[in-house]
């Protein structure tokens, strides 16, 4: 498991860990993308880990995608264009603007993107068109 | 006097729409507030500021700006009444939800998207669409214990169901379709 975060999302990264470990998995989270000895890399990541707003997580993907990787991406948050907001107006814009690119560069090199909730597949296969057969629905697990 | 303790949990931030509680604060001496949680992103200067503002000119709210240890977290939820997550927009997955679950604490929140399939799937919190349905809500949650029974086996099952292995099973599902 792959989480550049401290806190939540890394939370969320040791708890699922922990449970597979539980499960009898080998399982490791860390924030190095080092892992010639795994079958998957599961990355956990919001945009503003890896600006500007998603791109900078391009160039680890294809990285993991000619390592031959099986990846999957989650993404913490993700609202509905409508309600997507920045500082200014400007900046907004500009927001959309780059998620209408890095988020299907992101399903592209992922082999799936999951999200924790129903109403943000539906903002991934709507507002950024996104193939639904991409997307998949995991709850946040309970502490 | 009766009072109502309710708290908010979680990094300082606008989108925990405390300025809706507050509203309430103002207007009802009866109910108390705790906010508690770290202060991590310089952006929310100004949310801070608010805050401690109005912790100033109200007696009945309390600010703690720090990460809370988990004893504490523990602690202080086992003293509140209700959690209130008045969140402004359509947060997704609150770790502060799933975190406060498991104390069975009743928990009131705003109704976005997460909190409404909370509600509806398990009963597991109750959703309020205004300032004033939060107040008749936190003021209801702490008279009626039928309501409290309710909340509670909602969370149980709620947190039941989503374990973290149950979680877990669910992603190798997901890995195992690639």
């Amino acid at each position: 498991m792959y989480t550049t975060d401290t806190v939540g999302i890394k939370s969320i990264a040791d708890d699922l860990a922990n449970a597979f470990k539980e499960m009898g998995f080998d399982v490791v989270v860390s924030d190095k993308l080092d892992y010639h000895n795994f079958d998957v890399v599961h990355i956990h990541f919001d945009y503003s880990q890896f600006h500007p707003w998603g791109l900078g997580l391009i160039p680890k993907l294809i990285w993991l995608k000619l390592n031959k990787k099986k990846v999957v991406s989650t993404i913490g948050t993700i609202l509905r264009k409508k309600d997507t907001y920045t500082r200014n107006k400007l900046f907004t814009q500009l927001k959309i603007m780059v998620l209408s690119i890095s988020n299907p560069l992101i399903a592209l090199f992922s082999d799936k993107v999951t999200v924790m909730v129903s109403d943000m597949k539906e903002t991934l296969i709507e507002d950024y068109h996104l193939s639904p057969k991409k997307v998949e629905v995991v709850p946040h697990g309970v502490y | 006097m009766v009072s109502i303790k309710c708290v908010i949990f979680g990094c300082i931030a606008k989108e925990k729409g405390y300025f809706r509680i507050i509203k309430i604060l103002e207007r009802n001496p009866k109910i108390h507030l705790l906010i508690a949680g770290p202060f991590l992103h310089p952006l929310e200067q100004e949310t801070l500021d608010y805050i401690k503002k109005k912790e100033k000119e109200l007696k009945n709210l309390k600010v703690e700006v720090r990460k809370l240890r988990d004893d504490e977290f523990g602690k202080y939820i086992k003293k509140a009444d209700v959690i209130l997550l008045p969140y402004l927009s359509a947060v997704p997955a609150s770790g502060i939800f799933s975190r406060n679950l498991k104390y069975l604490k009743p928990m009131i929140t705003w109704n976005t998207v997460f909190f409404k399939e909370a509600e509806d799937n398990y009963g597991a919190c109750i959703t309020v669409n205004s300032i004033d349905e939060l107040e008749e809500k936190i003021l209801e949650v702490y008279k009626s214990k039928t309501l409290r029974e309710k909340l509670r086996k909602g969370a149980k099952k709620m947190s039941k169901d989503l374990s973290w292995v149950n979680v877990a099973k669910k992603y190798l599902e997901v890995y195992n379709a690639i």
